[in-house]
């Protein structure tokens, strides 16, 4: 279960030209007073424009920024709290273009995270081999890859070695920032299809962050959709096209132009 | 699988790469040291003192031996040498004693100066004889030209192209006051090394230069010297500067040393400055048929003593001193950029945690980098003296700031999002360094590293103007001798060296830099 309790997260604006000013209007709110609770074993997926405070949101879950006000809450515990080393036992966080390490190998990567220090050397490695062959499986990637560099992958590969290296020490909570946003059309839909295969296969939290209202649909089980901070309805894509809040939420789905033969699927 | 980056291999390859040669030059436990200035005359006197000095110890079978730490560079750095007890005896000039070292023009007399040293723990001889002073000199072409006799004469040609050292625009007795004194306007001044100015005068891109009195190559190029008319320039009559712990300890040899006074006409120095600078004799020979010439009876000691690879001119090139050089060459280098990584790499490290710090490590190592070598050397003279100590630590220093650098860029520019994916892998501290940080930022380290190298290469040279050797000895005796096989001497092997150490660190990039960053752009 993740717990958002009135979060707030601010960014001192680029033009403030005065530091002692406390006033909050010369801060942009990238996340503006948020209360959330997400079910665990499901797709959440936050959607909206850029600038949203949708990453920021993703970010807060990683660890990788405390709120400026609030609590954030992964399981009962506070992210910034613990210590990266053990919390990154508890996630799996893929960004946009993968964030694979260049100067090594696929097999590196996948197994560059600290392990158990109990085990054996042997033991250890015996297990992150086994671990490894088990996620090429799932990311539908060969063992010859392995060897390979990052550079020398398409980008629809690297994302399905970033996928397979959040999932090494199968944790229970996956997070996505636009995991299929640098990839072209064709590979993106193949992708988006193992995506969902994987989601439901493997019934963990997932939070995934997108800018594409079809993507949003196809993979998650509920939507929120952002503006300037703030969740401005949340819902199953069908709640969410057939009755939009307000002004807003009507014009972003009609912006992105989704095919009736598309909004069809979900009627 | 082995993840472990290479990086302990890399710095013993380095460590045997580049420190392959040490040895500090021995300290001879008793031994006399006698030093000099950079130029023909100073030399000449320098071997002679030694030499004098070689044959008492024989004379009274005493233990000692004499160091010879000539051409350490301009008064200032000899006189600090003095004063650090580098050295213990050095020629001198009476003028350069009374304007430059006591700043008191005002005394003329031999025993005022004696005791004005004293204060300072020095001691002076009688003059040698010879006074040495500085004079004013032009081609006979220009002179011819607008019929120039004496220095009043200049005021005919107030566009003259005037090439001067930057000791004599620097003198209290020098350039700026001979104008005030004859109540001239200021030329075109071109300042320049001593040595070059003949060269320009003889090529006509000068006019006018300052020449020593005894100078040989006024005959050898044929000058004409303008005569002092206004009596402006002072007496530099030559005579033995030494630490007067050195002359009370040792009487015998300091009386020995004063046997030299009034030995030494005018005619004779100019003799003996032809004998190098013409004849191109080595100074130990120069030397030894004086003293011989002197007193045949107990004069110079029968053979030649060893001459110091600094300035033997006359022997063949022969490898072995071209590899000696080569070795305290390596050594200074290698040993200075040792350090510089072991020291710059923690520091770019700590300076790339936060931008003030970057700026505030940045701004200490590069003000460093903005004081003159030679200054630089010129400080460390007084805490650690002269020879390698001071060279060791100028280079380290000039060494620091590529190295800090370009840590502290490297890591910085490291794509952020991939720190924070090593974080959310629970890469964090130490181990984030070791695997994610230093072998992305490899390349652009390795890179201040080379530019650190081939920097500190070339500065190298100029450490043989405090005696630290290297190639640097010949570059520097050549300039004082004006000799051009002998500044190639050093020029050339030290460019090769510098070439070496570029074509060194191309192949630690090809070797150590990880395989997937190879062949992506950096």
């Amino acid at each position: 279960m993740i717990f958002f309790e009135n979060v707030s997260k601010l960014y001192r604006s680029a033009k403030d030209s005065n530091p002692d000013s406390q006033d909050s209007s010369h801060h942009s709110a990238a996340v503006n007073n948020l209360s959330l609770k997400l079910e665990p074993g499901k797709t959440h997926v936050f959607i909206g424009p850029s600038g949203c405070g949708k990453s920021t949101l993703l970010r807060l879950i990683a660890g990788l920024e405390a709120p400026t006000s609030g609590t954030v809450k992964v399981k009962g515990q506070i992210p910034t709290h613990i210590p990266p080393k053990v919390y990154a036992r508890n996630i799996g966080y893929v960004i946009q273009e993968g964030g694979l390490f260049p100067h090594l190998s696929v097999y590196e990567n996948l197994s560059i995270g600290p392990f158990g220090t109990q085990l054996t050397r042997t033991e250890q490695s015996e297990r992150i081999n086994a671990r490894i062959e088990e996620l090429l499986q799932l990311v539908h990637l060969e063992k010859l890859f392995l060897k390979r560099f990052p550079h020398q992958l398409s980008g629809g590969q690297r994302q399905r070695v970033a996928l397979a290296r959040a999932l090494m020490h199968d944790p229970g909570y996956l997070l996505l920032d636009e995991p299929l946003g640098a990839l072209d059309p064709v590979v993106r839909s193949d992708l988006q299809q193992s995506l969902k295969e994987i989601f439901q296969s493997l019934k963990k939290t997932v939070v995934l962050v997108t800018h594409d209202l079809m993507e949003a649909a196809t993979l998650g089980n509920t939507l929120y959709l952002m503006n300037k901070g703030s969740v401005v309805q949340s819902g199953t894509f069908k709640d969410i096209h057939l009755n939009p809040h307000d002004d807003f939420v009507r014009t972003f789905i009609t912006a992105q132009k989704p095919s009736q033969e598309f909004l069809d699927l979900w009627n | 699988m082995e993840l472990n980056f290479k990086g302990s291999t890399l710095y013993a390859a380095l460590l045997f790469g580049l420190t392959f040669f040490f040895g500090f030059t021995p300290l001879y436990a008793n031994s006399f040291t006698v030093g000099s200035k950079v130029f023909t005359e100073n030399y000449i006197l320098a071997e002679i003192i030694a030499q004098t000095m070689e044959s008492e110890i024989k004379n009274r079978q005493r233990s000692e031996s004499v160091d010879r730490k000539i051409g350490l560079g301009g008064t200032g750095i000899v006189y600090q040498a003095l004063l650090a007890r580098e050295i213990d005896v050095y020629p001198e000039y009476t003028g350069t004693i009374s304007e430059e070292i006591l700043k008191q023009p005002q005394l003329k007399n031999i025993n005022d100066l004696k005791t004005a040293l004293e204060t300072k723990g020095l001691t002076i001889s009688l003059p040698l004889g010879f006074n040495n002073t500085y004079a004013i000199a032009t081609s006979r072409r220009f002179a011819e030209e607008h019929d120039l006799k004496n220095i009043s004469d200049l005021k005919k040609v107030p566009r003259a192209r005037f090439g001067i050292s930057y000791e004599f625009a620097q003198r209290k007795d020098g350039y700026y006051a001979m104008l005030s004194h004859y109540k001239m306007k200021d030329f075109f001044v071109r300042r320049m090394e001593h040595s070059l100015a003949y060269e320009a005068l003889a090529a006509n891109k000068i006019d006018l230069m300052e020449i020593y009195s005894t100078d040989a190559k006024v005959k050898k190029l044929d000058l004409v010297v303008l005569e002092d008319d206004q009596k402006f320039f002072p007496d530099y009559f030559a005579v033995l500067l030494a630490r007067s712990d050195f002359a009370e300890k040792n009487p015998d040899i300091w009386h020995r040393l004063r046997s030299l006074e009034g030995s030494i006409s005018e005619n004779k120095m100019i003799e003996l400055n032809a004998e190098k600078e013409i004849a191109r004799k080595s100074f130990a020979e120069i030397a030894r048929s004086f003293l011989i010439s002197l007193d045949g009876n107990h004069g110079a000691p029968e053979t030649p003593p060893l001459d110091s690879a600094q300035y033997n001119r006359t022997a063949a090139p022969d490898t072995s001193r071209i590899w000696f050089r080569t070795k305290e060459h390596a050594f200074l280098v290698s040993l200075s950029l040792f350090a510089a990584v072991t020291l710059g790499i923690p520091l770019g490290l700590f300076a790339s945690r936060s931008a003030w710090l970057t700026q505030l490590v940045l701004l200490v190592t590069g003000l460093i980098q903005t004081v003159p070598s030679l200054a630089l050397l010129c400080f460390l003279i007084p805490v650690l003296g002269i020879g390698k100590p001071p060279a060791f630590i100028a280079l380290f220093l000039y060494a620091l700031l590529p190295i800090v650098r370009n840590t502290c860029v490297g890591i910085q520019n490291i794509d952020k999002r991939l720190i924070e994916s090593a974080q959310t892998l629970g890469l964090v501290g130490f181990r984030l360094l070791r695997t994610i940080k230093i072998p992305l930022a490899f390349r652009t380290i390795l890179a201040g590293i080379k530019t650190a190298a081939v920097i500190n290469v070339g500065t190298a040279t100029l450490a043989a103007f405090i005696g630290a050797g290297g190639y640097g000895a010949p570059i520097v005796t050549g300039l004082a001798l004006n000799d051009v096989t002998l500044i190639l001497r050093g020029a050339i092997p030290a460019a090769l060296m510098a070439l070496g150490v570029h074509i060194f660190f191309e192949i630690l990039d090809r070797t150590f830099t990880p395989k997937g960053l190879q062949g992506l752009s950096q």
